[in-house]
């Protein structure tokens, strides 16, 4: 965002959500797939 | 300068309000101003500091003299347990979340972080958690004393306590994930047209890295506490190597999380004493844009060196030399600040309020904390070091004279912003000079404890380790009385005192002095512009 | 008090160089005078152990090495950070008037600052690194022992001589460490570091222990050998030494493992050659081991 942009707060919400459920998919993700890591890892050990 | 007055907001859905709109509990139960949430966390975190802190005398205190003279081995180690915890994800977490939610949006002139509603539910689910752990105190079985890091097997032995763990963290996950999930969108969308990414003030950029940390490991955490959970209760064998599961994967995993939850805890403190330095050494900060990089590779590096948690555990020669050497290389970055923050002070025209000097101390004792660490990455040398007090002595130096005097410093530098009044600069200046004797006499015999073979974690010990033990435990106790100094001035200084001016320091730079004191409820509801010739830029 | 700290490490820092000179050894003597005087309570000033040991072993006299060299890096590179910062500290303060500069850039600054801790930590993780060789190199021991460690006490077997026992916190300790035993652990000789049945080896033999655990995490930690590694259920780890002093050697579990983490010792004595065969035989006669069927297993 440049200081020349008009600054619209509709703009700034649709931005907002967007990014909100970005990071809440990477969260999941990550937590998944540790859990599907040692799920992996403990049927290979065994 | 466009701040502090109150325009007409027509054009956009806030309510002009000069205060919040609800009163008694329900203003604090339902608020989603980002100031009355930031001043819920820092008050839930002191009062945490002194839950953890009673922990912390209890331990000293067997640990006064040789022998058992006053809780048993089992509850000793409950305390051990409960007070890493309760230190880690209730005091120091949330003391950066706090200010956090107080200064950001004041720092890059946002009217209130992007989502309020979540910031309330992030909060309140705290207090929830924390009664949760605290109450396994009561429950058959007593507390969790497996240690905070949950090793498994000996955590499986945990009594009814164990569900409640594994929930409270859990618990504790989601509000840390919420607030960085917050803070993130917040920094990269609601800051004030003009204010480019590197004109951010330091303190909202080691957050927006901190945030991002957050987001790539607390899930991990929830993963390990998971898989804990379903081993206990579902049959499972992650970790039990019974079952064909492997106890080190658990530690893999959760040291995967907590190098960087170590930096989410110090890289906020970096930020707060960037902000603190170049106010009272009326100089800009040295070397803005290394900052940052540093910042960030510090944040890339704390990924690769977690094993270096684990060199006892048993690992092969070329992996413990890659987290040798990983571990090593963190030691530049760090330099690099260390370096900057002198140079920043370098030609400076220095004066020593309160701030400045928890700041100052910091610079010493995190940088001696640091020195540790780096005597730990040598892997044949941590093989003397690992678990015994040298290792207590290492992270409590980057913990205490590390992040909480980074905490304190802050909450001097912006409270009478917070409050409208100055605080009391002599009990403020006693106070410092009364932590900063205490914490050394507490800490600094530890290094010595643990070279001599004192194990960590253990509530008795050998009679050589009398001496420098029985002093620890007279700095234990005087640098919790200490805080109660410390209580009284925040207290005294919300009820009153000399009226603080908008700037409140010496031409301090940054959005948040351009407010007034005490900063109203509702700020920035019209963008502020930003002076091209930021501080941040070439002069 | 500080001053009380300061003194031993000045102590020690002088012993050190004993070779400098009878004067120091005067000085020496002042200054533990002087502690005397300021330490709150001094049991003996043996008992301010403020460094790590240097041990028996060739590699715990390396590890001990290493530990000193990147000790006085770390003095160094304090001298000069510290001394930087002291030094502003005293000319830039307002009250002496300057005016302040502006400065806040400087590449070339920046450069150096990076470059030069690449270069110390390159010269600190060779020697480091050169070490660990050395430690892994587990080839051809004389003696392998089997430790495994129990919720709260350890088990060796000799694999080779076919005995086994099991190794308590001595009964003396055990009972001064109840919850106000009215036992001062002062009158305990070895107090939380002695243990019913040593851990017999022969000296200048090289030894390997595997390492293994029955039920929790624990640690063998013997600081005279520099050795610590962990006890893990499922797997097993290795570690060997070499002693070169017979003697008694002492240390303590190092992972959390429980309530009596604190109170289950290892202590390990090296033994000449004879006595060590003396007393394996006594065991074996003791344990009914049947050295002939022993001898034929191992051909």
């Amino acid at each position: 965002m440049s200081a020349s942009e008009p600054f619209n707060r509709d703009d700034q919400r649709k931005r907002v959500k967007r990014n909100v459920w970005l990071l809440f998919v990477l969260a999941f993700a990550v937590y998944g797939g540790f859990i599907l890591a040692g799920v992996l890892r403990s049927q290979g050990a065994g | 300068m466009s701040n502090a007055t109150h325009h007409d907001a027509s054009h956009d859905h806030h309510d002009d309000h000069h205060g919040p709109e609800l009163t008694g509990i329900r203003r604090w139960l339902f608020t989603t101003n980002h100031k009355d949430i930031g001043s819920m966390y820092l008050i839930f975190s002191l009062t945490m500091l002194f839950v953890g802190g009673l922990m912390a005398l209890v331990i000293r205190t067997e640990l006064g003299q040789p022998g058992m003279q006053f809780v048993s081995p089992d509850f000793y180690n409950q305390m051990v347990t409960m007070h890493a915890l309760i230190m880690i994800f209730g005091a120091v977490m949330p003391a950066f979340v706090g200010l956090a939610n107080w200064m950001i949006p004041l720092m890059v002139g946002a009217p209130d972080m992007a989502l309020p509603r979540m910031n309330n539910w992030s909060f309140w689910i705290l207090p929830v958690a924390f009664g949760i752990l605290l109450s396994t105190l009561f429950v058959p079985g007593g507390a969790p004393a497996g240690g905070w890091t949950m090793y498994p097997p000996l955590v499986m032995q945990t009594g009814d306590a164990f569900p409640m763990l594994i929930f409270s963290v859990h618990l504790m996950g989601i509000s840390s994930i919420m607030g960085a999930i917050n803070i993130i969108v917040t920094i990269m969308n609601m800051r004030a047209p003009g204010m480019g990414l590197l004109k951010m003030p330091l303190f909202v950029w080691t957050w927006l890295i901190t945030a991002y940390l957050l987001i790539a490991v607390m899930p991990v955490l929830a993963g390990a506490v998971t898989m804990l959970l379903t081993d206990q209760f579902f049959g499972t064998s992650f970790f039990r190597a019974a079952g064909g599961g492997d106890p080190v994967m658990f530690q893999h995993i959760f040291w995967f999380f907590g190098h960087p939850e170590v930096y989410i805890m110090i890289l906020p403190a970096f930020g707060i004493i960037s902000e603190i330095i170049p106010t009272f050494a009326r100089k800009p900060l040295f070397g803005y844009e290394s900052m940052v990089y540093a910042t960030a590779s510090i944040a890339f590096l704390s990924f690769i060196v977690w094993a270096h948690h684990m060199f006892t555990a048993g690992m092969p020669l070329t992996g413990q030399l890659f987290f040798m050497f990983t571990t090593m290389l963190i030691a530049v970055p760090t330099g690099v600040k260390v370096f900057n923050w002198a140079a920043t002070m370098w030609k400076g025209a220095m004066t020593f309020e309160t701030p400045m000097l928890f700041s100052i101390a910091f610079l010493f004792l995190f940088t001696l904390g640091g020195f540790s660490g780096l005597m730990l990455a040598i892997v044949p040398a941590d093989f003397q070091y690992h678990d015994s007090y040298f290792v207590v002595a290492h992270f409590h130096y980057v913990l205490v004279p590390g992040a909480i005097f980074a905490i304190i410093a802050g909450v001097y530098y912006w409270l009478p912003k917070w409050t409208g009044y100055m605080y009391n600069e002599f009990l403020g200046k006693t106070h410092f000079w009364l932590t900063t004797f205490f914490v050394n006499l507490t800490f600094f015999p530890m290094h010595f404890l643990g070279l001599a073979g004192m194990p960590r974690r253990i509530p008795d010990y050998a009679t050589q380790f009398a001496d420098f033990n029985m002093i620890a435990t007279v700095g234990a106790f005087g640098f919790g009385l200490s805080q109660l100094l410390l209580v009284y001035i925040i207290i005294a200084c919300a009820r009153g005192g000399q009226k603080a001016t908008a700037e409140v320091w010496d031409n301090p730079q940054g959005l948040e002095w351009t407010v007034p004191s005490p900063a109203p409820h509702h700020t920035f509801d019209e963008p502020p512009v930003i002076p091209q010739d930021d501080y941040h830029t070439s002069r | 008090m500080l001053a009380g700290l300061c003194l031993p490490a000045l102590r020690r820092k002088a012993s050190d160089f004993s070779e400098s000179g009878r004067h120091m050894k005067t000085i020496e003597r002042t200054l533990a005078a002087l502690a005397l005087l300021l330490l709150p309570s001094v049991n003996a000033l043996a008992a301010w152990d403020l460094n790590m040991r240097e041990g028996v072993t060739a590699i715990s006299r390396e590890i001990y090495g290493l530990h000193m060299l990147i000790f006085w890096v770390c003095v160094a590179i304090a001298v000069f950070v510290f001394g930087w910062m002291i030094l502003a500290l005293v000319l830039h303060r307002k009250s002496r008037g300057v005016e302040p500069a502006q400065f806040s850039h400087s590449t070339k600054a920046e450069i150096i600052w990076t470059l030069i801790p690449v270069v110390i930590l390159v010269a600190m993780a060779v020697p480091a690194a050169q070490t660990m060789v050395k430690i892994e190199d587990d080839r051809n021991p004389d003696v392998t022992i089997k430790a495994t460690a129990y919720q709260w006490k350890w088990e060796y077997e000799y694999l080779d001589e076919g005995i086994s026992f099991y190794s308590n916190l001595a009964r003396t300790s055990n009972d001064a460490r109840r919850l106000n035993s009215g036992i001062d652990p002062e009158s305990v000789p070895n107090y939380l570091l002695e243990v019913d049945n040593h851990v017999i080896v022969p000296v200048n033999k090289k030894v390997r222990v595997l390492i293994t655990s029955n039920d929790v995490l624990h640690a063998w930690w013997m600081p005279d050998f520099a050795i610590k590694k962990d006890a893990i259920p499922g797997y097993i780890n290795q570690v060997w030494f070499l002693a070169e002093e017979p003697g008694i050697y002492r240390g303590q579990c190092a992972e959390l493992c429980g309530q009596d983490h604190g109170f289950m010792p290892i202590v390990v004595e090296v033994l000449a050659q004879e006595d060590y065969d003396a007393r394996v035989a006594a065991l074996q006669a003791e344990q009914g081991v049947n050295t002939t069927k022993l001898a034929a297993n191992q051909e």
